[in-house]
């Protein structure tokens, strides 16, 4: 088997056992490229029809253009999707400015009311390993307690597609199917599948971005890459990394550590 | 697009070097990108010289121990082909963590302190190997630099550890230093009398993962759900074996028959026939909805069915393993309870010598509630794997040597 072939078996494998093992399961839709793949994953792994909610949680301050491109696809693949938002934190006037706590506020806590309301008993949420040296330490099934706690220095045995299910019923289950992709898949995977992304992944006037979050913590990079073979023909030459211009990661060197230990994603 | 990706677990004693040697390796081969460099520099402390070991170990608590923690997996592209390079706890504490991580693994790296030599956690770490199915090693004989760099040292390890990969695949054993870099991928100029392999020219003689698409079909059903026409659509992942449209199959251990009408990939292709490894759906004859877990075999190969096993376990439990221990056991998909018949621990190990304790390998025969379709290990490796479980948390890992009585008993 081609190699993008086993990732995405092992991938729909995944993700249909997190479906039958954990019952109520909401995937984790951000438009940026590693979600949309998920999503489409999803939908290959369930023959063209994603059977659970799709769920964004939305700071508020994110690109027009992914606005836009979630509210298309959600239309076209008929998507159950659900936007949570923590509006009592976005009115109090909560903002970049402080960047631990904004991500925490409006990305952790959003999420933490969203599994309360719906009562999700798994996410399916598309982190790789090759990100961040913290998110290679995650497990496919990583369980979290009813605070959305994650125990690193503790995580239970995995084995043989394997895993534990949480017996307290305000736990959460995070499942991780894209954990074995790197970047340069995902952009294989684009291309091989034909598969939307948001233009922002194209350069404009010499940039573009290469990690898409909200609009006032990215920083675009050069680059004249205008198609999904230009960006993979990039990503060949260049010596720097993905999240370069993601500035929550950027805080101290155990910022990652801190946001994931909260229950970041 | 390089081809497949082989998994290495990098495994061996506490402090002998295991996440120094994988730095050493991403770093020389060049696979680490500058702002992680700048940022692992940064990390390193005053004198700003990184530390190779801070690549895979990127908790705060394990660099302010230096001890890893969990495990943790990079990649290397080298040879026209990717290397999943798996870091694991050399700690006795972390043994769960290590066997996470070498269960994915295709082969091993064995990093030994040459001067030091075989230590327990070395030990401990190649019969995890052999119980998980590992067979190819290459040996890194590390910290080189501190043993004066003499031939000797290579020569009294290679000696000393001979009995203990006896019956697996030595591939090399590379005389290394991962904190100068010394034939990591550098060729060391210290030593001059060794002719042989860097470690990393020595991971292309690595061979792929064995193909399981000549073994006898085996698919572990995840779901069916009836289609918009009535038809039963069952969907999995083929584990070994061919399947095609028209075959006969059986769904094991239920026994119920019925035929492939057609096969739904999920990506989309129209092609009639699925082999190992393949996640797809299949639409199947006579409206069957088979129970949850089942296997789908063909009719003329199908799985043993049995409530009676033998296996080979490995226990990661604080409370020990006996006779008359409830667990739940996990085999593909199916999920029965069980109760321990015999435990046999092994002899080489410490223990009472009635009971499996935490980290402790043994032979154990056990019986289930519920008739189970398996495989020898040795067979069909997907199919002889069992996991064990206990409130929800895996407690075990075992690999099926015999399979008992028949269906029903």
């Amino acid at each position: 088997m081609e190699r993008i072939e086993q990732l995405e078996s092992n991938s729909i494998y995944l993700i249909r056992e997190a479906a039958s093992s954990l019952g109520d399961i909401a995937l984790l839709w951000s438009m940026g490229k590693d979600s949309t793949a998920l999503l489409w994953l999803a939908r290959k792994a369930f023959f063209g029809e994603v059977p659970f909610p799709v769920l964004h949680i939305d700071t508020g301050y994110k690109f027009p253009e992914m606005y836009r491109f979630r509210d298309d696809l959600a239309k076209e693949w008929n998507l159950d999707l659900r936007v949570a938002r923590n509006e009592e934190a976005i009115a109090a006037g909560m903002g970049p400015a402080e960047r631990i706590a904004c991500c925490t506020a409006l990305k952790t806590d959003a999420l933490k009311q969203a599994v309360a309301e719906h009562g999700f008993r798994g996410l399916l949420l598309a982190i790789r390993r090759d990100e961040h040296g913290v998110r290679a330490k995650e497990r496919y099934f990583s369980p979290r307690d009813r605070d959305f706690r994650w125990d690193y220095e503790d995580q239970p045995l995995e084995l043989w597609d394997h895993h534990g299910s949480p017996t307290d019923p305000d736990s959460h289950v995070r499942v991780h199917p894209l954990l074995d992709w790197t970047e340069k898949d995902v952009w294989n995977y684009v291309r091989r599948e034909d598969m939307p992304v948001v233009d922002l992944y194209f350069a404009r006037g010499g940039q573009r971005y290469r990690s898409i979050g909200c609009l006032t913590c990215c920083d675009p990079v050069d680059s004249d890459a205008q198609t999904v073979d230009d960006i993979i023909a990039e990503l060949k030459s260049t010596s720097t990394g993905e999240r370069a211009g993601r500035a929550q990661d950027k805080e101290s060197a155990t910022a990652m550590q801190k946001l994931r230990a909260l229950g970041y994603m | 697009m390089a081809g497949d990706i082989l998994r290495l677990a990098v495994v061996g004693h506490v402090d002998h070097g295991k996440s120094s040697v994988i730095g050493r390796l991403l770093i020389d081969a060049g696979a680490v990108s500058t702002d992680r460099m700048s940022e692992l520099s940064a990390a390193s402390g005053a004198s700003r010289a990184v530390d190779p070991a801070y690549v895979t170990d990127s908790l705060e608590e394990e660099r302010a121990r230096s001890v890893t923690i969990d495990t943790s997996e990079a990649r290397l592209a080298a040879h026209g082909r990717e290397y999943a390079i798996i870091d694991t706890p050399g700690h006795r504490q972390f043994l769960k963590n290590m066997v996470t991580g070498a269960s994915r693994a295709d082969a091993a790296v064995l990093v030994v302190d040459a001067n030091l030599g075989v230590r327990e956690q070395t030990r401990r770490h190649v019969h995890v190997l052999r119980m998980l199915g590992v067979r190819q090693v290459v040996v890194a004989a590390n910290k080189m630099d501190l043993a004066a760099f003499a031939s000797a040292s290579l020569a009294s390890l290679r000696d000393q550890i001979a009995p203990l990969l006896e019956g697996m695949t030595v591939v090399g054993t590379v005389p290394v230093s991962a904190r100068r870099g010394d034939n990591i991928v550098r060729r060391s100029t210290d030593m001059p009398w060794y002719e042989g392999d860097t470690l990393l020219d020595a991971l292309s003689h690595l061979a792929p993962a064995e193909p399981t698409a000549d073994r006898p079909l085996r698919m572990p059903v995840q779901g069916a759900r009836p289609k918009a026409d009535g038809a039963i659509l069952v969907y999995g992942r083929v584990e070994s074996g061919r399947v095609a449209t028209g075959d006969e199959i059986v769904f094991c251990p239920s026994g119920i028959g019925t035929t492939v009408v057609s096969i739904a990939h999920a990506n989309g292709n129209g092609r009639d026939t699925a082999s190992a490894g393949m996640s797809i759906g299949i639409v199947v004859g006579d409206h069957v909805l088979p129970p949850p877990g089942e296997v789908i075999c063909h009719r003329t190969a199908p799985a043993a069915t049995a409530r009676r096993l033998s296996a080979t376990v490995f226990w990661l439990d604080g409370t020990p393993l006996c006779a008359g221990t409830n667990l739940t056991a996990r085999c593909a998909s199916q999920v029965v309870e069980c109760v321990v018949e015999r435990v046999r621990p092994d002899p080489a190990e410490a223990g009472d010598g009635t009971c499996l304790v935490d980290g402790q390998m043994g032979a154990v025969d056990i019986r289930t509630s519920w008739p189970l379709a398996a495989d020898r290990f040795e067979r069909i490796p997907q199919l002889g794997r069992l996991a064990f479980s206990q409130d929800g948390r895996l407690v075990g890992a075992g690999v099926i040597a015999s399979i008992g009585e028949g269906r029903g008993s």
